[in-house]
């Protein structure tokens, strides 16, 4: 048995002092040594809790206005990339990936820890990249987020580049320019593999977002499929009046 | 808004308490905060978005519970929203108490 408190105190500190935190802990045998790796993140490029949520209903709304019918896990990535830079650029806070320059363009493995989020919690097919029953439920559920003004300039860019190939997007993206944390954009293609793009915009210089901040708990509740079908289970309970009384609660 | 509320709590929230019954730092941050409620469910809460009628109270360790205010519920018009079968029962100084659980669990599945 591992005791994970005794990791190592500089790690701690680090974190205490605001210069990032423990984002992964790997455990492994070394000459019958056991070690520990740790991996720091860096704060600026971690997303909230809230942030993740709203790129994972965004994620949805995506694969449902999807038309061309060659939606894969790539093209899904370059749409979010069009879309968070694109919007970024008119102060439009949308999705909040951390993306750097990779093989075959702009990457973030975050897109893949939250499709794979998204399959546990029975919201996406991960083979088909479609939405289930309860995906296309929850997205009409939230429907009153897709009324801001904000989601039209979100649909107009997926519908005009969604209609593109895989092999199209990827050219077009290669071919712009992305913001850099330091110096000038550059064009993606001139990027070194592994930089990371400044391409989203902060809270503060948002002159409007996508998602409001009190919708936050209620997506929480949406798309964790345990806290959704327990509140469900609560309404139907009320509605079929099965109560308890003041004395025999609990 | 009354001094004092008066709650009922639907089947599921009670079945939910139980099983926190072994968790007593849970189980007691949850009555407490409901005594709380009884005497401002204003106070520290919040309306749900998208959940019309219901509100959320978080409390400690990062749990959050779902209820709804009759007051409430009848002057903003969330009657069919909770669509509570006993609602002429209810006086408007009662709070609903409809569920209790963690919170931020979205992520969780995949660290299994």
């Amino acid at each position: 048995m591992i005791n994970i408190e005794k990791i190592d105190e500089k790690y701690v500190i680090a974190a205490r002092e605001g210069k990032g935190y423990i984002s992964t802990i790997r455990l492994y045998l070394k000459s019958s040594d056991l070690r520990m790796e740790v991996t720091m993140a860096d704060p600026k490029r971690v997303r909230g809790y809230t942030e993740a949520l709203t790129d994972n209903i965004l994620l949805m709304h995506i694969i449902s206005k999807a038309r061309r019918g060659d939606l894969g896990t790539t093209k899904l990535a370059k749409l979010v990339y069009l879309i968070e830079c694109k919007l970024a650029k008119d102060k439009i806070k949308t999705f909040n990936y951390h993306f750097k320059r990779d093989n075959f363009g702009p990457f973030t493995k975050e897109i893949y820890e939250d499709l794979e989020a998204l399959e546990e919690n029975d919201l996406i097919v991960p083979e088909t990249l479609k939405l289930t029953e309860r995906g296309k439920d929850i997205l009409k559920q939230c429907s009153e987020l897709f009324e801001s003004d904000v989601a039209p300039k979100i649909d107009g860019i997926i519908e005009r580049y969604d209609k593109l190939s895989l092999d199209e997007i990827k050219k077009l993206i290669y071919n712009s320019k992305a913001p850099l944390e330091f110096g000038a954009p550059k064009k993606i293609k001139n990027i070194p593999l592994g930089t990371d793009l400044k391409i989203g915009i902060s809270e503060k210089d948002a002159k409007a977002k996508f998602m409001p901040d009190w919708w936050g708990e209620t997506l929480d509740i949406y798309l964790d499929d345990e806290s959704c079908a327990s509140l469900n289970e609560a309404m139907r309970d009320a509605r079929e009046g099965r109560f308890c009384t003041l004395n025999g609660a609990f | 808004m009354y001094d004092y509320y008066d709650y009922r709590a639907v089947a599921h929230f009670d079945k939910k308490m139980k099983t926190f019954k072994k968790n007593k730092f849970v189980f007691n941050n949850i009555l407490k905060a409901i005594e709380k409620l009884r005497t401002n469910p204003y106070y520290n809460s919040e309306q749900l978005s998208g959940k019309k009628g219901k509100r959320k109270h978080d409390l400690r360790p990062n749990y959050r519970l779902i209820f709804a205010i009759c007051e409430e519920c009848r002057n903003l018009n969330f009657i069919r929203n909770n669509g509570c079968s006993n609602c002429e029962e209810n006086d408007d100084n009662t709070l609903v108490l409809f569920d209790v659980g963690p919170r931020e669990n979205f992520y969780n599945k995949l660290n299994m």
